[in-house]
């Protein structure tokens, strides 16, 4: 239980930072700073389906629609069932209408290094 | 990062019926080697313990001569497995650090990994080691031709032995080696006439266990290198068997965890019932040595990390075992997705 906002410590996800990133050093600023860089990146996925997420004290993030209907979720890995719920849509990365719009985000640096993923 | 620490790993034997499970499991019970290791079978009739028998501790538990833990499985695996635990922590077994179950013939391995993670018990005393299937060379494919479910246990598998080698010929073999790895590119292939191989060794590996990366082991052969490509193809063979792809992607920068996290978890949500197995090995950008990642379906397993790269090639390899996924549209997603979060410059 946190004793800042009660809520109940979650279990962590696969997903959660690897430990060998983690050093003394990292304080709850660097915490935070990661969380919302995780929720920049959803962020730019979740818009294809109208919806955002946001931290929300550092333990659960708030996922809304565009009507202002909100869920909370535990870990972003699990913000794909409560996005399909409130975006009405598939959450689905082999979309191909997701992948296209993925592929010309601006935002994404000119000149840096491409990709390269074979599949052999 | 998942540290195994105190987590005792667990082994699965899985196969179809008649594929050797038992004569593997016979040999493992009598091996000095398996001493310290708790072995779940089906029943303990099928294994004929009695010349083993050291002690029985109550009707589903004995204690084999060679230090080897033997239990039958009632009902609920769960159950059985924090029974077993119970007993260890009590002293009433000896104290086992590796545990084997065997699966039914007819079993889908993946239910049992599910139990392993999602049990709120057994998650903190037990992880996955590897999954270990064998194939029998007289019959084994037409079970892949014809039953799923042995699809399945071939394509969950990170060891393969295939047995009965000796009773046909040379070229039935390699016919059934090109079948298994047209399934699984990935896990090393053992071949033995009568299972007599170093068991130890296909019961100790972890996945990508670094030992086995020449794959010039007198016992072991890695599988040819990986591919992408449809299964089957035959007349007869099962539907669903026929759309398996096992779809092999190479990366060559350092990986945005976040951003193949949420790739990952997105796949899985949208597709895992036809995801049958992913497995790889990654570099992940600001750590320094190898992430191990595999998951069954919907389920990842915690990943954990190497102490060095198994070659020297250290790029990402990721090998995702579909069914009726379109392997150019994984990878198109992948690259989106990592996209996103651009590799720095000077990564390369």
């Amino acid at each position: 239980m946190c004793a800042l906002c009660g809520g109940i410590e979650r279990e962590r996800h696969w997903t959660d930072r690897l430990e060998e990133t983690d050093s003394d050093a990292d304080g709850a600023a660097a915490w935070r700073q990661r969380r919302q860089a995780q929720v920049a990146l959803a962020n730019r996925i979740l818009c294809q389906h109208g919806l955002e997420v946001r931290d929300w004290s550092a333990h659960l993030f708030v996922l809304s629609n565009r009507t202002g209907q909100s869920e909370l979720v535990p870990q972003l890995a699990a913000v794909w069932s409560a996005a399909e719920r409130l975006g009405r849509s598939r959450c689905d990365p082999l979309d191909p209408a997701l992948l296209a719009r993925l592929e010309v985000e601006e935002g994404v640096e000119e000149g840096a290094p491409t990709w390269n993923i074979t599949g052999t | 990062m998942e540290h195994h620490g105190n987590l005792i790993p667990v082994y699965i034997i899985t196969g179809f019926l008649g594929s050797g499970k038992t004569t593997l499991l016979q040999r493992m019970l009598a091996s000095p080697a398996f001493a310290n290791t708790a072995v779940v079978v089906n029943e303990f009739g099928e294994v004929a313990l009695d010349h083993l028998l050291l002690q029985r501790v109550d009707p589903d538990t004995v204690v084999l001569q060679t230090g080897c833990i033997c239990c039958t499985l009632r009902s609920d695996l769960g159950a059985a497995l924090r029974e077993l635990f119970d007993k260890r922590e009590r002293g009433r077994v000896p104290p086992f650090d590796r545990l084997v179950i065997e699966t039914t013939g007819l079993a889908d391995p993946a239910p049992i990994l599910f139990t392993l993670t999602a049990d709120p018990v057994l998650r903190h005393h037990f992880r996955l080691g590897s999954v270990v299937t064998t194939v029998d060379a007289v019959n084994g494919a037409q079970h892949l031709v014809q039953h799923l479910e042995s699809v399945k246990q071939v394509a969950v598998a990170d060891r393969m032995v295939l047995t009965k080698t000796d009773l046909v010929d040379r070229a039935r073999v390699e016919g059934l080696r090109a079948d298994v790895v047209r399934y699984n590119p990935t896990a090393p292939l053992f071949e033995t006439p009568d299972a007599s191989l170093a068991l130890d060794r296909l019961f100790s590996a972890e996945t990508f266990d670094s030992s086995e990366g020449d794959g010039n082991s007198p016992d072991g052969r890695r599988a040819p290198a990986p591919f992408s490509g449809t299964a089957g193809g035959r007349d007869g063979i099962d539907r669903h068997a026929r759309d398996i792809t096992a779809v092999s992607l190479t990366i060559d920068l350092p990986l945005d965890w976040t951003a193949f996290g949420m790739w990952l978890t997105m796949l899985l949500h949208a597709h895992g019932e036809d995801v049958l197995r992913v497995k790889g090995i990654l570099q992940i950008r600001g750590v320094p040595t190898p992430v191990v990642i595999h998951g069954i379906h919907h389920l990842v397993h915690p990943p954990t990390s190497l102490p060095w790269w198994p070659t020297a090639d250290h790029r990402s390899r990721l090998v995702l075992i579909v069914r009726s996924l379109p392997a150019h549209l994984i990878e198109r997603s992948l690259r989106a997705f990592l996209r996103l979060v651009p590799p720095e410059q000077e990564a390369a």
